[in-house]
């Protein structure tokens, strides 16, 4: 089958638990929001293409479960991701201490060079909000990542999120690629290498003898 | 127990994080717990109430494990069946009981199944063993919702009462759940081999099984990989002897290598014999086993009395 992409980039969702990752990625990938959603168990990915400057760019985006103690698991799942969206719900004031955690646990687990984001959701439960604006604005400088607030549900700032992260990534990646090799004609073509080979004929056969 | 978290004035919460945080994280997760179900949807739906009452009561109960996503899952099934909060509560406990490793702080009882259950695939799919060591998946993370909530994410209410029924009796043997995973598993075989599915494609398929998967058929597999198992029962390594309660024969070294390479080729002995007669088992649903047939009937029979 062809190609229907550029490039392919690896994102990851995380954050603590209810803070809306999930509805994030639903609205982002299927422009719904959902009022009967579930907690997610493990991890789950989805997938939408976008076009950047002329190029198809396939985002893979992990959504992951936000309690702690499953980070063992969620954690494998960090490594080759390229970019981070950090989650805290601006009503949950807990939540956006939580994201020096998450950072930290970005350092431990993640590439050095991985492009970071901080999302403040549920931006319109404005009755309800215990963050403000400021305080976000804030933290993303002392980190030197991109900030925005989100609503999945009001569909505020999501898709511009995930285009801002993944702009960043792809002019990263073009600036490097530029480093070490000159431009030439073709462009360069990223993909998740996998082997395109059967395995070999002789293990097939020797479970049905 | 329910009277001391109910009497717990806002001052005293105030003092007690850790506290906080469980209840804020029962009061997310009740909210998005099968709500689709009748019997838990609608605003100001009375069962919610019952449902939190009882995993903060839990939370009360057992102050070690406290409430870890997941269990309102498991309470949500016996809520409805019991439809009554001290019943319901109660049976929780006894199902706590049963699975309370799979949430403890250092995922040990997870960890511990996911390796047993690549244990139990390298006897009875070394091909898809191999294969899964060869592309990243060797750890089997694509199946940890499956254990974490028993498959309760995986087949429809109806379905997963059945399910928990006969798990609860330990019947045919201990870990039975694994034995449904590798039968889960054996019918996915082809699809993730012949498609090449690396890594990512593969969690993505079994995530995407969720209520797909035909329960009986997967039980009476299940039941059939038991059997076959026990037909070969002095052959089989001792780590997957354990795992379905036998006794150690302390004959056979582990299969359970970790080396790729060696683990594909190790289990082929043995696996070639298992495969051998389970070799129409994972062909098509008519099922014809020559020497395991009627130990395959009988399991069949079992189940669906």
């Amino acid at each position: 089958m062809a190609k229907t992409y550029d490039y392919l980039f690896k994102l990851l969702l995380i954050g603590d638990s209810g803070v809306g990752k999930t509805c994030v990625l639903f609205r982002f990938s299927e422009d719904a929001f959902n009022t009967t959603f579930i907690s997610t168990i493990g991890i789950d990915f989805k997938i939408r293409t976008i076009e950047l400057d002329g190029k198809k760019i396939k985002l893979q985006i992990w959504d992951t479960a936000g309690q702690e103690r499953f980070r063992t698991i969620t954690t494998a799942y960090y490594r080759g991701a390229m970019g981070i969206m950090l989650v805290y719900d601006v009503t949950n004031d807990k939540s956006f201490e939580n994201i020096k955690n998450w950072i930290r646990n970005i350092e431990e687990n993640a590439s050095a060079d991985v492009e970071k984001m901080l999302l403040g959701n549920k931006c319109e439960l404005t009755d309800k909000r215990q963050v403000t604006k400021e305080r976000g604005e804030q933290l993303a400088v002392e980190y030197g990542i991109k900030f925005m607030e989100t609503s999945a549900k009001s569909s505020i700032n999501v898709e511009e999120a995930f285009y801002t992260l993944a702009r960043d990534i792809k002019a990263k990646m073009e600036k490097k690629l530029e480093a070490s090799n000159p431009p030439k004609g073709g462009g360069h073509q990223l993909k998740a290498s996998e082997p395109q080979r059967k395995p070999p004929s002789w293990l097939a056969r020797c479970t049905i003898l | 127990m329910k009277l001391q978290w109910r009497t717990f004035t806002s001052a005293q919460e105030s003092r007690f994080s850790d506290y906080r945080e469980r209840k804020s994280l029962i009061e997310k997760d009740v909210n998005r717990t099968d709500r689709t179900h009748p019997y838990y949807a609608g605003d100001n739906n009375p069962h919610l109430e019952q449902l939190y009452d009882i995993l903060m009561t839990y939370v009360m109960y057992n102050f070690d494990l406290g409430y870890v996503q997941g269990m309102s899952d498991l309470l949500s099934p016996i809520l409805f069946l019991m439809d009554n909060e001290v019943d319901a509560f109660w049976c929780f406990v006894g199902f706590m009981d049963k699975v309370s490793t799979n949430f403890e702080m250092d995922q040990k009882g997870m960890k511990t199944q996911l390796c047993q259950l690549h244990t139990l695939l390298c006897t009875t799919e070394p091909q898809l063993a191999y294969y899964l060591n060869r592309h990243d998946s060797g750890n089997m993370f694509f199946c940890f919702r499956w254990l974490l909530v028993l498959f309760k994410r995986e087949f429809s209410a109806i379905d997963i009462l059945k399910l928990w029924e006969i798990l609860w009796t330990n019947l045919p043997c201990k870990n039975f759940h694994l034995l449904i995973c590798a039968a889960i598993l054996d019918t996915e075989k082809n699809i993730l081999i012949e498609n090449n599915y690396g890594f990512t494609e593969i969690l993505k398929h079994i995530n995407d099984l969720s209520l797909h998967i035909e329960l009986p058929w997967t039980i009476s597999k299940a039941e059939g990989i038991y059997y076959q198992l026990m037909s070969m029962e002095d052959q089989i390594p001792d780590d997957v002897r354990v795992i379905i309660g036998l006794e150690r024969l302390h004959k056979m070294t582990s299969m359970n290598g970790s080396d790729d390479e060696a683990s594909g080729n190790n289990t082929r002995v043995n696996g070639a014999r298992t495969n051998n007669s389970r070799r129409n088992s994972s062909g098509s649903a008519n099922v014809k086993l020559g020497d395991d047939e009627v130990m395959f009937e009988r399991g069949l029979n079992m189940t669906y009395m």
